[in-house]
């Protein structure tokens, strides 16, 4: 039995090691292009960790989205513009300077000891009895098949005002998008 | 040990670091939008995580995450087109050489 539980958790760390090595090699590749596509891993391992929660839509959008639509606008942006004359100084354009990538490092290494500190600090078993989580436990299978359903719901009924602001923002968006790209704007 | 709240907001905070140090030293600016999404994943975990382990039967959290996609995307579209704007003028998209209206 013991065994069986340790078996399960197995997924979690496959994909934590998947994303991690994902997102690490975007920043540290010195081709744009490459980097964009391993940003397709991190952001589908991430729609894997959805699916262990249970949020199969979100989980689906997020691969939609993310690992589709995002990167590919992303590297078809890079891809226009190329920047041959800088190939020769691409290592260059990854490390800032020494100065730098060491203070960059401290501070992200200070952010993630007190996000983890501050992880470590919380009673969280108290928080999920508290709010009946656990309590509903037995359930969650049962609601899980309704969660896409439900997300439909909410999002037409207590926050519909939410979801038609981001109809709007959308809007906004791709009017901006084409007065921007556009040539020639004064004329 | 069994998978709880605690590994996935872990897992988080190590994504959000990873996305601020690479924001921190790219110099290329497409980078950093990238990594800019990388950070807004790490925020959209914690929000699916909260949902399923604390508030599993009103789902708030979900619709939440399913919210910032959705600013992700125009974020993404406006910086994209900001960035090729730029490049268009200046044929350059070194993060450095912005500084044509730093006083």
């Amino acid at each position: 039995m013991e065994f069986l539980e340790s078996l399960s958790s197995i997924p979690f760390y496959v994909l934590s090691v998947i994303t991690v090595l994902c997102s690490l090699g975007m920043i540290l590749n010195p081709n744009l292009v490459r980097a964009g596509f391993t940003l397709i891993g991190a952001f589908a391992s991430i729609s894997g960790f959805y699916f262990l929660l249970s949020a199969n839509f979100v989980a689906v959008s997020q691969v939609l989205i993310y690992a589709v639509g995002i990167v590919l606008v992303i590297v078809f942006a890079v891809m226009l513009c190329s920047l041959k004359d800088e190939a020769s100084k691409l290592q260059e354009y990854v490390f800032a300077s020494r100065s730098k990538t060491v203070f960059a490092l401290v501070i992200s290494a200070l952010t993630f000891s007190l996000l983890s500190f501050v992880i470590q600090s919380q009673d969280w078993e108290t928080i999920t009895k508290l709010t009946g989580a656990t309590k509903y436990a037995s359930v969650i299978d049962m609601v899980d098949e309704k969660y896409t359903s439900q997300i439909g719901y909410l999002m037409l009924n207590k926050y519909l005002l939410p979801f038609e602001l981001i109809s709007i923002l959308l809007l906004v968006v791709l009017v901006g998008v084409i007065i921007l790209s556009k040539k020639n704007i004064s004329k | 040990m069994e998978i709880g709240l605690t590994h996935y907001l872990t897992l988080s905070a190590l994504l959000f670091s990873i996305g601020l140090f690479g924001l921190l030293i790219s110099r290329n600016a497409f980078r950093i939008l990238m990594s800019i999404e990388i950070m807004l994943n790490a925020v959209n975990i914690n929000f699916v995580a909260f949902a399923h382990y604390v508030d599993p039967l009103a789902i708030k959290g979900q619709v939440f995450s399913l919210f910032i996609m959705a600013i992700a995307a125009a974020e993404v579209a406006i910086g994209l087109a900001l960035l090729l704007l730029i490049y268009r003028n200046r044929v350059n998209i070194d993060i450095a050489s912005f500084d044509s209206i730093k006083w």
